[in-house]
């Protein structure tokens, strides 16, 4: 039982003795802790190193506000008027009642030239695409 | 008499644009102040770094770490440099100043780190399997920093109308790696009054 006890006290000591020599004078026990959760992040933490992380914010600057809503308004306009322009509206008043497409003058006159209106005058397309008239 | 004055005005014409369109460049001196638009420019980046040279390699803490350590000179890693400022700025042009005096005045020693240490290591690790075995560098030799160096640019501006003042503020912070304390801090303040 004396064998044990000398072993086992013996045991610990050493234990106690590495343990506290892995140790440097008032450095905290649990230092493990810290290190074993930074040395899994130490190469994405230090990757960027001496370069400049841009945090950058917006200040209030009355003439760079005054042209930067000149330049949106300016977008918007050209915006708007691409899309009348793709859905064939009126530039100023878009196809509203007084606006459609049988008061243009050229509306009555779109089966070109001289028909009767009963049937469409496809103009010079359909004949190309006839085979028969390539010989 | 027409054709004169319409050849001589074509002439004109023609002179005119050509001239608006030229492009004119000239070398100048790095270090003449040309203001143009404002904003950070080459001037603040030398004013920044000369001024912040001069307080860093001019205080004590050089002194005290070599009082400390047996004469030894301090080992420096330049970290992050954060802009918080409203414009770009990049610090590398005025840290690069910086760090180019820590080696010339031999008083303070520097290390790599970030993006050219992966580097380094790549390279080390390559010559393992490729150099001879006499000029192959080991791994686990590298030089460890006693302080790493931090910093941060801030701006404060205040507009009215066709005025403007900007103020930057740039801090720089050398921290020692063991104990976190922070043994120099240097800052250069830079007001700018803008007229349009």
């Amino acid at each position: 039982m004396k064998k044990i006890i000398l072993i086992s006290a013996l045991f610990f000591s050493v234990a106690l003795v590495s343990y506290s020599q892995d140790l440097a004078p008032d450095q905290n026990p649990n230092y493990a802790e810290s290190r074993a959760k930074y040395m899994q992040m130490a190469d994405s933490l230090t990757a960027y190193q001496s370069t400049t992380i841009q945090d950058t914010y917006k200040a209030i600057d009355y003439l760079a506000d005054k042209a930067e809503a000149r330049e949106e308004r300016k977008a918007f306009r050209n915006q708007l008027r691409m899309e009348r322009a793709k859905r064939n509206y009126s530039y100023y008043y878009g196809r509203g009642y007084y606006n459609q497409r049988w008061q243009s003058p050229y509306y009555y006159n779109r089966y070109r030239p001289y028909n009767n209106h009963y049937y469409r005058d496809y103009g010079p397309v359909i004949p190309w695409l006839i085979p028969g008239i390539w010989r | 008499m027409k054709r004169i004055m319409f050849v001589t005005l074509t002439v004109v014409a023609l002179g005119m644009v050509y001239s608006s369109c030229s492009r004119k460049v000239t070398r100048i001196d790095p270090s003449e102040q040309i203001d143009i638009s404002g904003r950070w420019n080459n001037t603040d980046s030398r004013l920044a770094a000369e001024e912040l040279t001069d307080q860093i390699l001019g205080e004590r803490w050089v002194n005290d770490h070599q009082k400390n350590k047996n004469g030894e000179r301090p080992v420096v890693i330049v970290g992050f440099i954060t802009n918080k400022s409203h414009e770009h700025i990049d610090a590398e042009t005025f840290m690069k100043d910086i760090e180019q005096s820590f080696v010339r005045s031999q008083k303070v020693r520097l290390v790599q780190g970030g993006k050219k240490r992966e580097e380094l290591r790549a390279e080390r690790a390559d010559q393992q399997s490729n150099a001879t075995q006499s000029s192959m560098k080991k791994f686990g030799m590298e030089q460890g920093a006693d302080y790493i160096l931090q910093g941060s640019i801030n701006s404060i501006v205040d507009s009215h109308k066709r005025q403007k003042v900007v103020y930057y503020q740039i801090n720089l912070e050398l921290t020692n790696m063991e104990t976190n304390e922070i043994v120099w801090i240097g800052d250069k303040k830079i007001a700018k009054y803008v007229k349009n």
